[in-house]
């Protein structure tokens, strides 16, 4: 009886139909010239970069589903900084939990630079604004990276601890630079909470298991810290599921995963963005700010500053993961969209700005 | 010539850069083996820098990777499907 039950079991898991039905792009009322145009520039390897994954689920139904350069449909890809968005949907549940607050100080769990005053907490490091020095630029400034001396060079056996004990720059919850370190952080307070062996298996047991994603790879430091900033790897299809768990607001075929407030909660602007002057947009020389969230940058404008959100192109409530070498995750709620691009872009040179301004250009 | 210098700047100065070098190729090139499943060949190109590494030793069996350049040695190891590859030392 037992055996017939794991069988029956077993059978189900596999049975799980896909979250999406197939459908034409001509079905969902996509316009047929501009989508032609959209699909033209996401497929090029004329413009210095290439694709190797696209998926385009619209309305709930997959219209585009395409992989190219050998790459197969289901295989494992690289997400690069993707993973930091998936790193937010944990601490969601842990929150939920009750592991874990956004008051939360580093210095409970991880020593702070020995001269310091200040006390970071978790929703600053969520934030991008725990205040803690950090260059970010990778092949740009390999000598001055904080991310490469993390990764590779200083602070591979304890990427937490290696962020913990950067100086300040600024006081907690004022300035925004983007950090892989303050990732890595979040997921070593994340490892303090519980013993070893359930710290392994959370990704699984709390997000991926019930979800049915079985391509996904999260490789940790040497002191076994999930590098939550940059090692996840997930097929295309296995991020997509992720898509639409926050499209849904939390819930993934019927089945509530993370809760609503946290998903409204990662598109809410890192508070320094509503602290933003004039004098800060016209330093930056740009028109647009890239906006972020906790842990997803966002297409919203800064507060008081009309027309200043990054894509023209996309709804404001467009709000996205992105990763080195050309990853997205789109998720555009106004539009029921979620988009999945899987590249291997080691110059960037696809623009996004183009990417997105094309693709909603080709919906109703 | 100019990487020559460079590399031996790096290295004079005691920079820690030098370790990125093999560092990063023996990861990356690991995780491209053996997490996603790449060919041998698609993974030396994905784990090129400017400053190339001078060998490597990559262990299929093992499912390990070795580097050396800029007088600094580096091994990456497969673990499982879930943790994928670690920098070992």
């Amino acid at each position: 009886m037992k055996i017939l039950l794991i069988f029956f079991i077993i059978f189900q898991a596999h049975a799980a139909p896909p979250p999406w039905r197939e459908a034409t792009p001509k079905a969902t009322g996509v316009k047929a010239p501009e989508w032609e145009a959209f699909l033209a520039y996401a497929k090029s390897t004329e413009h210095g970069f290439s694709t190797n994954a696209l998926m385009v689920i619209y309305k709930g139904q997959l219209i585009e589903h395409s992989t190219f350069n050998g790459f197969k449909k289901g295989q494992t890809h690289r997400q690069w900084s993707v993973s930091k968005s998936i790193t937010s949907t944990l601490i969601g549940i842990a929150i939920d939990k009750g592991l874990l607050t956004l008051e939360t100080p580093v210095k409970r769990y991880y020593p702070l630079h020995k001269n310091t005053k200040y006390s970071p907490v978790l929703k600053e490091l969520l934030g991008m604004s725990s205040g803690l020095d950090w260059n970010e630029g990778y092949e740009s400034n390999p000598l001055k990276s904080s991310v490469i001396a993390m990764l590779y060079t200083e602070g591979f056996n304890d990427m937490a601890s290696f962020t913990a004990a950067r100086p300040f720059r600024a006081i907690p919850g004022e300035e925004f630079y983007y950090s892989s370190g303050e990732t890595n952080l979040i997921m070593g307070m994340l490892k303090k909470t519980m013993g070893q062996n359930d710290y392994s298996n959370y990704p699984w047991s709390q997000l991926f298991n019930p979800m049915g994603i079985k391509s996904a790879t999260w490789e940790k430091d040497s002191s076994g810290t999930f590098v939550g900033s940059s090692y996840l790897y997930m097929a295309p299809e296995d991020l997509a599921k992720i898509g639409l768990l926050y499209l849904k607001k939390g819930v993934f075929q019927g089945k509530r995963l993370l809760k609503k407030e946290w998903v409204e909660y990662s598109y809410q602007l890192s508070p320094p963005f509503l602290k933003f002057s004039q004098k800060k947009i016209d330093e930056s020389e740009k028109s647009r700010v890239e906006t972020y969230g906790a842990q997803w940058w966002l297409n919203a404008d800064v507060p008081g500053f009309p027309n200043t959100h990054p894509y023209p192109g996309l709804p404001t409530d467009a709000y996205m993961a992105l990763g080195h070498h050309g990853q997205v995750l789109l998720i555009v709620p106004s539009k029921d969209l979620v988009v999945v691009r899987n590249g291997a872009d080691k110059d960037s040179k696809m623009d996004r700005v183009k990417f997105f301004d094309l693709l909603t250009k080709a919906l109703p | 010539m100019k990487i020559l210098t460079l590399s031996l700047l790096l290295f004079l100065t005691g920079c820690k850069f030098p370790k990125a070098v093999s560092a990063f190729y023996a990861k990356e090139v690991c995780s491209c083996l053996f997490v996603v499943g790449q060919e041998e060949e698609y993974c030396h190109e994905y784990g090129k820098q400017i400053i190339p590494i001078w060998t490597k030793e990559i262990d299929r069996k093992a499912k390990t990777v070795k580097a050396y350049g800029l007088w600094e040695s580096t091994s990456a190891r497969f673990i499982s499907s879930r943790a994928g590859c670690i920098i070992e030392k």
